[in-house]
């Protein structure tokens, strides 16, 4: 054994504080090793002087005074204040405290994604909420929200879907993928062939743009027979786009004024 | 009810007495309060003072202690370890009082005590130049433990002063006894080189 070693483990050694093993180490070392001896008994002395270190003798007049405080303090205060103290104190009351706050927050995140991720976003607050907004396809992503598909149901006159929260009522959410090809959406998705790319969207078509567009889309629906069209506008916002279902105008003129207004 | 009781004592019958005193001052008897106060003030006492250092302060403490054990007294369990109880108080309230009272002056605590008249069991003796020795390794030893970090201090004290195991100071403490160990291996470290370095300068002075 190194003489670095055996220093580190004296002052355990001292007290019999060290693990047999190493105290044998140490034994041995120090029979052969005149400096560690010398430690030792250094440390064995100032241990011994450590110990003699008594208290002072307190007197039996001023210990007799102590307790004679404490009882006239224990007086004063009577237990049933100090019940009431302890009714409030805070350590007393912190695990229930955070418990309690641990599952308001549990219940708060759970209502949040379980309930279509809290409100709809009012539609002047768009673009001003920080953090991630609905997707474009809200719609698809979120079917239990009284939204498009009510309107889309209007616009087909088939009669008006019932809208559930399916997380509420305990079954699983239908898979995106499955309505897309429901019947409603099947249809609108059919008529929503005419769009916008966003470039086209920042410098605002000319009038006559807009009543060519208008035109192509009404002689198109005609031909085809779809009686409504549904406009996607991608704002230079990527995460807002602009969605408009309207049945087919039976003029140009009041479908334009529509979808201008709407574009606003 | 003034007789002494050793609380040291691991005996079953020492166990018995606090139970029963205990629940004697649960139920609002202040005599059996006062009596574990008898009981226990030496060890509350001498206790604070180790760790802080003069009398007064540890009057002081020891009567906060007694107030806690009251206030708490209700929360201790029949068949808890009364004494580590205790300990636990002791080292909470030297603790607020060190917070309170902010690092003491080296120097200051045990020259305090000289003044007071706290080491007059030790002047009592004849032999005025063995009591100036023991004077003077108080002093060191005193100066020493001023030296230290207050956990190495609480552990040193505990374990080396009031003799508990590594385990019960560990418990007390609310730490491992790894650390425990480490913080008494540290303080007898620092204890022994404060101590060569006094005793080395005076020999150079002479």
């Amino acid at each position: 054994m190194n003489c670095s070693a055996i220093e580190q483990w004296i002052p355990l050694f001292v007290e019999g504080d060290l693990d047999n093993q190493k105290t044998d180490l140490l034994e041995a070392h120090v029979i052969s090793c005149e400096g560690c001896s010398q430690i030792l008994v250094q440390f064995q002395e100032s241990q011994a002087s450590l110990k003699n270190y008594l208290p002072p003798s307190f007197d039996e007049l001023s210990l007799g005074q102590m307790r004679k405080r404490v009882l006239v303090r224990i007086e004063e205060s009577p237990r049933h204040v100090i019940r009431l103290r302890s009714l409030f104190d805070t350590r007393r009351w912190a695990p229930v405290l955070a418990a309690a706050a641990l599952l308001l927050m549990a219940v708060s995140l759970g209502f949040y994604f379980y309930s279509g991720r809290g409100a709809a976003v009012p539609s002047d607050q768009i673009g001003s909420v920080p953090g991630e907004l609905p997707a474009p396809d809200a719609a698809i992503d979120h079917p239990q929200r009284e939204s498009s598909n009510v309107v889309i149901a209007k616009r087909l006159n088939i009669k008006k879907r019932r809208v559930t929260n399916p997380v509420k009522q305990g079954v699983e959410p239908p898979n995106p993928e499955e309505i897309l090809e429901s019947p409603i959406i099947s249809q609108i998705e059919e008529t929503a062939t005419q769009s916008f790319s966003s470039e086209e969207w920042v410098e605002p078509f000319p009038d006559a743009e807009w009543d060519s567009r208008f035109s192509e889309w009404s002689a198109w629906s005609t031909s085809t027979g779809i009686t409504n069209t549904k406009i996607e506008i991608q704002t230079s916002d990527p995460d807002v786009r602009i969605i408009w279902f309207a049945p087919r105008a039976n003029s140009n003129s009041s479908t334009r004024t529509d979808a201008d207004t709407h574009a606003e | 009810m003034t007789e002494s009781l050793r609380v040291s004592d691991d005996s079953g019958g020492y166990a018995a007495a606090i139970s029963h005193v205990v629940e004697s001052a649960k139920a609002g008897d202040h005599s059996a309060f006062e009596q574990l106060m008898i009981w226990h003030q030496h060890k509350v006492v001498s206790t604070a003072w180790r760790m802080l250092g003069n009398q007064e302060d540890a009057r002081d403490a020891a009567q906060e202690v007694f107030m806690r054990v009251y206030k708490y007294l209700r929360t201790f369990r029949t068949g808890e370890d009364f004494s580590g109880w205790l300990y636990r108080i002791i080292i909470n309230v030297c603790r607020d009082t060190h917070r309170r009272r902010g690092p003491l002056d080296r120097m200051s605590s045990f020259e305090a005590e000289v003044e007071l008249g706290g080491f007059d069991r030790l002047s009592d003796t004849n032999d005025v130049e063995a009591s100036a020795m023991r004077s003077q390794e108080r002093t060191i030893i005193a100066n020493a433990l001023n030296t230290l970090s207050k956990k190495e201090r609480e552990a040193i004290v505990l374990r080396d002063l009031e003799g508990l195991s590594t385990e019960e100071v560990a418990r007390i403490l609310g730490s491992s006894q790894t650390t425990v160990r480490s913080q008494i291996s540290s303080a007898r470290t620092k204890i022994k080189e404060y101590r060569d370095m006094v005793l080395s300068r005076r020999r150079r002075d002479l």
